[in-house]
């Protein structure tokens, strides 16, 4: 589903003191698995993101996805692929003027859904993640956890192929998170393929998924599976 | 496409509420803008129905040393100039029976005369729609032909008057030109404000799919909506303005200048007014669309 190719990102290139971001990546992640990518703040986990949704190009080597080279993608690709990959942002990015329904709603008018579909799809995904009882809250009227569970729903909304979380848990308590980690195991057994960054070791270990190692821009390697012995 | 319309609604209406104060002066100027526009092709067409009255009453008079012995084929020479709407060939005897007429009760003093001391003349009705270059190339054609002594033409006020007129339309549409360049920077001005307000959600648009153009279409879509909102608001202006100023002006003008029944705007200048608005708008919308 998503490979990596000896990929090296180096930000600020050609403006004051280039930052590596990632230097001579090398992974794939087949169609269907939840892979945890692990590591400090820094590791370079955003940027893989980042660089599977054509956020940013690659300084060095191919990112491949769903068997394509994003790199080679024209603005319409690009559109297209972010169509079949849902984000969970590490800053959320909600809309602070909308409601909760008006932010899941956001992505399906973006992609054109039908009116008469849109109802009851936004209801299933605040469904999926608990927020079913408060459609019309507004943003501030949410905990943490609630917008940490909104971010999800919005990127469910579209059953995504493809499910990018960046610290998904963010940093809210043990069973806040716990509830959250449920819900993207859920998805990950509905068939979807799930990148999640974490510089959580329990997270990695609850969502009992192939974990890679980053440090410093670097993979490192891989950690043992939970129960794997 | 079709089903993206209901994105592309919201989010330029919001584009609008962003916009505010900005947008309201993008507004106003468009209205300015076509005002200025519309007020000088009302003036224009007025005034070419003012200067073709006039034309209408040219009249160049040529005076002969002696009557043509083939006056038939004299007369035909005239048809080959150009610009020669009709003539009227006056006898010395006309002459005399015109002038005398003219003169009233102090005609009698032109029995005393021992012969008839005027010439044959022929006065011509220029084509109205003479420029006054063309005037003059004719006078000069007139001039040239044989047989001729004068020729008595309409003076130079031709002339002022074709250049008066290009100098009022030509301030009118500096003027509109000048408001429409102010107008599009309003515009996309008001657009770079609502672009810039929502740029977190243009970027989040992105990421979840829109392509490039969906995310700046909302933009252009509101300078349209302000370029067609000015726009209309001035020809409105213009359309109810027209009553009470002919009643105001109307007789003035007629009794004035001539002018029998004062030109206003049509349907097609009022339909080319409004579509320039939304023009202007949709190319300011467009510039501030760069922002996303």
């Amino acid at each position: 589903m998503v490979e990596f190719r000896h990929v090296s990102k180096v930000y600020g290139r050609g403006r004051g003191r280039p930052v590596p971001a990632l230097t001579g990546v090398t992974f794939a992640v087949g169609q269907d698995e939840m892979v945890c990518l692990f590591g400090p703040s820094g590791a370079g986990k955003t940027t893989v993101l980042r660089l599977v949704s054509r956020e940013e190009l690659p300084t060095e080597g191919e990112v491949v996805v769903a068997g394509e080279e994003v790199s080679r993608f024209g603005p319409r690709a690009v559109a297209h692929l972010r169509r079949r990959i849902g984000i969970v942002f590490q800053d959320g990015r909600l809309l602070a003027d909308r409601t909760v329904a008006g932010n899941v709603a956001f992505v399906l008018r973006v992609q054109g859904t039908p009116r008469h579909e849109l109802r009851e799809r936004v209801l299933e995904a605040l469904r999926s993640v608990g927020l079913h009882r408060r459609p019309n809250a507004r943003l501030a009227e949410l905990s943490a956890e609630g917008r940490q569970r909104l971010a999800l729903a919005r990127a469910l909304v579209t059953e995504p192929p493809l499910l990018l979380a960046d610290e998904p848990t963010g940093s809210l308590d043990g069973d806040a998170a716990g509830e959250i980690l449920e819900v993207l195991r859920g998805v990950h057994a509905r068939g979807a393929t799930l990148i999640v960054a974490t510089h959580q070791r329990a997270v990695a270990e609850r969502l009992q998924c192939r974990t890679l190692l980053l440090a410093g821009g670097r993979l490192e390697g891989e950690m043992a599976r939970a129960g794997d012995g | 496409m079709g089903s993206h319309v209901p994105f592309l609604v919201e989010a330029t209406l919001r584009d609008l509420r962003r916009s505010r104060a900005a947008g309201l002066g993008a507004f106003l100027l468009v209205f300015l803008a076509v005002l200025a526009a519309g007020s000088a092709l009302i003036l224009e067409e007025n005034l070419e129905r003012i200067v073709t009255g006039w034309r209408e009453q040219v009249r160049i008079v040529l005076y002969l040393d002696e009557e043509p012995a083939q006056r038939e084929e004299w007369l035909a020479g005239l048809r080959t100039l150009g610009g020669v709407r009709e003539w009227r060939w006056i006898s010395p005897d006309e002459a005399m029976g015109e002038l005398h007429a003219y003169l009233g009760a102090d005609g009698a003093l032109l029995a005393r005369l021992p012969s008839n001391p005027l010439p044959a003349s022929v006065e011509i009705a220029p084509d109205p729609a003479l420029s006054a270059v063309g005037l003059r190339a004719l006078i000069r054609g007139l001039e040239a032909l044989p047989g001729v002594e004068e020729v008595q033409g309409p003076g130079r006020w031709v002339e002022w008057a074709e250049g008066g007129r290009r100098v009022l339309i030509g301030l009118g549409l500096g003027l509109g030109g000048l408001l429409a360049l102010v107008a599009l920077l309003a515009v996309a001005t008001a657009s770079t404000f609502a672009g810039v307000a929502g740029r977190e959600e243009a970027t989040l648009a992105r990421l979840v799919g829109a392509t490039g153009a969906t995310v700046r279409l909302p933009l252009i879509l509101g300078g349209v909506i302000h370029g067609a909102l000015g726009a209309l608001a001035a020809v409105g202006l213009l359309v109810l303005a027209e009553p009470p100023l002919l009643r105001h002006l109307g007789p003035a003008l007629r009794e004035g200048l001539g002018l029998e029944t004062p030109a206003f705007l049509g349907w097609r200048e009022a339909l080319a007014l409004v579509l320039g608005g939304c023009g202007l708008g949709a190319f300011g919308g467009l510039l501030g669309g760069r922002t996303r």
